[in-house]
């Protein structure tokens, strides 16, 4: 039966959730999604501890509202819609809050970067130093901007997919991409010049 | 099943896409889903909480408050003053010392009238003055003589016309008390005399002094010569 149900694509799973209220679906379907949006909001907030805690939000949201869901639609782009509508009002809270944590070198809060190939020490901190200016970089483009050049640069989306999650037109998208893009190349052309 | 990403638009930020590829991929803690099953069977998770609703919302006042009392002060200040008697305080001429003080002496007597001049109300009130510090002078004095006279004729005289008396046994008499109490007892006596405050003593000029001495020497001199002659 667990078989099976790996087999089946997200929208079934979701289906099987709904209908026959499925923990195993659920689960799945948690399974396939608690990476990406862990990535995705990590990139657009910078807080692995916050991230955690919005991804963990967002699956108790779908398995609260699963109801909510239209058949018609994209099951990644519902669950992507949910966090990223999180992820905002944390980010819009945090401003009002006025609340900048300064010190990310704790150890806590380190990234868990992915494990797939075994690389020299030099190069795996000279990689990781790469990856920190790009987050910094990232951070410092308008939220706007940067939740497109995500979804579209680091998570692969399509332009159709994005206008979906975000509630823009496929144009706003596009151009909303090539400014976050144009912000971050000039933050970042001293890393890629050298 | 790749996607194409470089269109037209994306082959001028290949260097960005590349690096944004390359980022690691976070991923989420290991204990995420044990964390998230705990979450969920305890019902852990934040519920929107309504707010307590009041009828009485005070936020509103601060802004209210202020406001009414900034239109209160303008009207007070500006609205209410007639434009065309207005006078803006700090261009009006200081008043005059005799003029204030006449107003302190009598605000009656020196309701000016409009058509009178200020130099003629000046003169006026220096005349009231004048005359209310005269008049008020002689009544002071006049209250002091017949108050002396009030106090003699109450006190009881230890002699008439028919009779003498010793003074000194007549002043023993009324104080028997020791001497040290004398001063509080005259002071406290009710038939003594009004106590008026203290004189200045004037010092007298020493040069006018030694003028006056010069002359009495000259005028001795003068005076001795004469006899002798």
């Amino acid at each position: 039966m667990d078989r099976k149900l790996n087999e089946l694509t997200d929208e079934e799973l979701i289906q099987e959730f709904q209908e026959n209220n499925t923990l195993e679906a659920y689960e799945i379907l948690v399974n396939r999604f608690k990476d990406p949006l862990t990535n995705y909001v990590y990139r657009f907030l910078g807080d692995k501890d916050l991230c955690t805690d919005i991804v963990q939000d967002t699956m108790i949201k779908f398995n609260l509202h699963k109801d909510s869901y239209n058949s018609f639609a994209k099951f990644s782009t519902w669950i992507y819609t949910i966090a990223g509508n999180l992820a905002r009002n944390e980010l819009k809270r945090r401003k009002r809050r006025i609340i900048f944590s300064l010190d990310n070198d704790d150890d806590e809060k380190k990234i868990q970067v992915e494990d797939t190939s075994f690389v020299s020490p030099e190069r795996a901190t000279d990689s990781e130093m790469k990856g920190e200016i790009i987050q910094k970089a990232l951070l410092k483009v308008k939220p706007v901007y940067r939740e497109v050049v995500i979804l579209r640069d680091i998570d692969g989306l399509s332009y159709e997919e994005i206008a979906e999650i975000t509630d823009l037109s496929i144009g706003t998208v596009k151009s909303r991409i090539n400014r976050g893009r144009k912000h971050l190349q000039g933050l970042l052309k001293n890393i890629y010049s050298g | 099943m790749e996607k194409n990403l470089y269109n037209s638009n994306d082959k001028q930020y290949k260097h960005v896409i590349n690096l944004l590829k390359e980022l690691p991929k976070v991923k989420a803690d290991d204990n995420f889903e044990y964390n998230l099953k705990v979450k969920i069977q305890n019902k852990n998770f934040e519920t929107k909480t309504d707010k307590k609703f009041s009828f009485f919302p005070w936020k509103i006042l601060i802004p209210v408050g202020s406001f009414a009392t900034a239109a209160i002060l303008i009207s007070l200040f500006f609205l209410n003053a007639d434009p065309e008697n207005f006078e803006n305080p700090f261009q009006i001429s200081p008043k005059l010392r005799a003029e204030v003080a006449g107003n302190l002496l009598n605000s009656k007597k020196l309701a000016v009238n409009n058509e009178v001049s200020k130099n003629d109300v000046i003169i006026k009130s220096k005349q009231e003055i004048a005359v209310n510090i005269e008049n008020s002078t002689l009544q002071n004095d006049e209250k002091k003589s017949q108050r002396i006279v009030e106090n003699v004729s109450k006190t009881e005289l230890p002699f008439t016309n028919n009779k003498s008396t010793n003074l000194d046994e007549a002043l023993q008499k009324n104080n028997n008390q020791p001497n040290i109490d004398r001063r509080a007892t005259l002071a406290s006596r009710n038939n003594s005399l009004l106590f008026d405050g203290f004189y200045i003593r004037e010092e007298v000029d020493k040069k006018y002094v030694e003028a006056l001495k010069a002359k009495l020497d000259s005028l001795k001199k003068e005076m001795y010569k004469q006899k002798e002659r």
